[in-house]
């Protein structure tokens, strides 16, 4: 079966190299460059708490120069759709579609084994590529996820745990999608769409609940908004709070604004923070510190691969029912 | 050709969905050694049968024995004692020959790679060849090659030669005759082969099985077969349809023609001459008076 699945699946895996290859050779080179600059710049001392009087000014050029091109990562979270729908999806489709099936479990490799040979062969090709994708993004980001902390999408989304546990979810949705719908074209669209929903709700609305946030309220008057948090916190909510511990909606936020700015064409600069301040009101931040970092990535990496497990086990059921 | 059949059915049926049966209370032997053909109209549940036969279908109600035992092919045992060509003889089309011959060498305990590569180079297939720059013929032989290099006991090929020229056909159908009276005794091979073009089958088979409406109809040795069945032609009757015996009727101004099988080795009535059948008529004769069933019924 090893023989097999490699010579089924080999243009994927050699696609899938040149493919983490075509992404290694500038990311490796403008990584070097990118670390290099951390070091010299100074930035990094600054980071480790050395560096004295200037630091502000010296990380805010740094992450100006290279903030936009460090959030590009985020769109890695769409990376492992193409294990979904290029491999995934396929992998049952298309010997159902051809017919190729008979020709395979009238060999004498059994069922079960031609089953769990494909599926754990390729899915773990599939992984190990997603592996490497992962310490390759991962390395490049190091600078800037030291200012800014790993919690932030783009940073979250390349870390290994979470990298390698999705693929193999967007993998085995490719192959339930198949199994079930024994056509390769329409398996791939349905891979494609499930995928995205499941990513967009996961990063929307699971992600900043893994954890009930961190709670700190600040004085407005002193200290002013989210400001003077530290760099590495991950802010899920903000906003305004009275002095009965109430968190204020959006709407009642806006009321109290038109309350505040009613008649005057030219407010001066505390005006806001003068009338909460009166009004017994404060800021409030919820966060995740960085140092929840492995926590939500075990929460995270558990979750797709409990799900990947149940779409293999249901993907392997579809096709036994098919097959005997 | 003797000892335990290779294929027994009893009881066999298969249902999709809620109400369709594909098949219906098939009992079924086959002898050991020799080719069967498998006929009927389309969707009358051969190819139903045969994934059945090897296992590729789990039976509603019934059960499949080979060699007297219940078929398994949860078992590596199992799956070496079948061959199948499934219809259209599915390849890998990207592969080479070469990949080809190495998957089932790769893929079985037993594989006769050097008798297949011989069988390829005979028949002038190269081994660079990508499987789907191939004919459909050299397809076939393809498939049938790999299929045999196996060396299964039973063989299932479903509709092998509907989609291939006369030729190829013809050549097709050579390699599984030569197969059959290669094999020796004792390891002797059995092929079932379905197909709907009768023809084919009288110059190659040895054994018929005729399905209609997911029902065996007839079963036995061509020979035999024909032996007992005869066309008698006769000053017009009317009152044929519901006599013993009488498979089919058709009736001209003056004379009636019926196809009868005889109990034994009787001689009908004098008043009727009685003349042999030959394998396609006795074929149509079941088929049509299938159809007819509940009319006369």
């Amino acid at each position: 079966m090893l023989w097999l699945t490699w010579r089924q699946h080999r243009v994927e895996m050699i696609s899938a190299l040149v493919l983490l290859a075509a992404l290694a050779i500038p990311l490796v080179i403008t990584g070097l460059a990118l670390h290099a600059e951390y070091q010299s710049s100074g930035v990094a001392e600054c980071v480790a708490g050395g560096g004295g009087g200037g630091c502000a000014a010296l990380v805010d050029a740094f992450l100006e120069r290279h903030t936009e091109w460090g959030n590009r990562f985020v769109w890695v979270s769409f990376l492992p759709a193409l294990a979904g729908v290029f491999i995934g999806a396929p992998l049952f489709a298309r010997e159902f579609e051809t017919g190729t099936w008979c020709l395979a479990v009238t060999q004498g490799v059994t069922r079960t084994r031609w089953l769990t040979a494909k599926i754990t062969l390729v899915g773990g090709g599939v992984v190990g590529v997603a592996g490497l994708c992962a310490v390759l993004f991962t390395w490049w980001r190091t600078p800037l996820d030291e200012i800014g902390g790993r919690m932030r999408t783009a940073a979250f989304v390349v870390a290994a745990p979470s990298l390698m546990a999705v693929t193999l979810f967007a993998f085995a949705l490719g192959v339930l999608a198949g199994a079930l719908l024994r056509r390769t074209i329409p398996a791939m669209v349905a891979t494609l769409v499930t995928y995205v929903t499941v990513r967009i709700t996961t990063e929307e609305s699971l992600r900043p609940h893994y954890r009930t946030p961190l709670s700190r309220t600040t004085d407005p008057t002193t200290n002013a908004g989210t400001e003077q948090l530290p760099a590495t916190d991950w802010t899920v909510n903000d906003g305004w709070v009275d002095s009965t511990g109430h968190h204020l909606t959006d709407a009642e936020k806006t009321d109290l604004l038109h309350t505040i700015y009613k008649g005057r064409s030219t407010p001066p600069d505390d005006l806001v923070d003068n009338y909460l301040a009166t009004h017994g009101m404060r800021h409030y931040t919820e966060y995740h510190p960085d140092s929840s970092f492995w926590t939500f990535q075990t929460i995270e990496a558990a979750l797709f691969l409990g799900t990947a497990v149940a779409l293999f086990v249901g993907a392997a059921w579809l096709v036994r029912r098919r097959i005997t | 050709m003797s000892g335990e059949p290779i294929l027994c059915c009893s009881g066999l049926g298969k249902r999709y969905g809620r109400r369709t049966w594909a098949l219906r209370d098939c009992d079924l032997e086959l002898p050991r050694g020799g080719i069967v053909g498998l006929v009927g109209a389309n969707g009358a549940g051969k190819s139903t049968l045969l994934h059945l036969a090897i296992g590729l279908l789990r039976p509603t109600e019934g059960s499949v024995r080979m060699f007297g035992e219940p078929l398994r092919v949860d078992q590596a045992d199992g799956l070496a004692r079948i061959g199948f060509v499934a219809q259209d003889h599915p390849l890998y089309r990207r592969f080479t020959v070469a990949d080809l011959l190495h998957f089932g060498r790769s893929t079985n305990r037993r594989f006769d790679l050097a008798g297949a590569r011989d069988r390829l180079d005979g028949i002038g297939i190269t081994l660079e060849r990508r499987a789907s720059t191939l004919s459909g013929g050299q397809q076939a032989q393809i498939a049938l090659t790999l299929a045999l290099a196996k060396r299964p006991r039973l063989l299932v090929l479903d509709e092998p030669v509907a989609s291939l020229d006369p030729l190829a056909r013809r050549d097709f159908l050579r390699t599984l005759v030569d197969a059959v009276a290669g094999s020796v005794a004792g390891d002797d091979l059995t092929v079932v082969l379905s197909s709907h073009v009768v023809a084919e089958l009288e110059r190659v088979c040895d054994h018929l099985v005729l399905l209609d409406e997911g029902r065996v109809r007839l079963a036995g040795a061509i020979d035999d077969l024909l032996a007992e069945h005869r066309v008698l032609v006769g000053p017009r009757a009317d009152d044929l349809d519901t006599m013993d015996g009488v498979i089919a009727a058709s009736h001209g101004q003056r004379h009636s023609n019926m196809l009868v099988r005889l109990p034994g080795p009787t001689s009908p009535h004098p008043r009727w001459e009685s003349h042999p059948v030959g394998l396609e008529e006795l074929v149509l004769a079941y088929l049509g008076e299938g159809r007819n069933r509940p009319c006369s019924g």
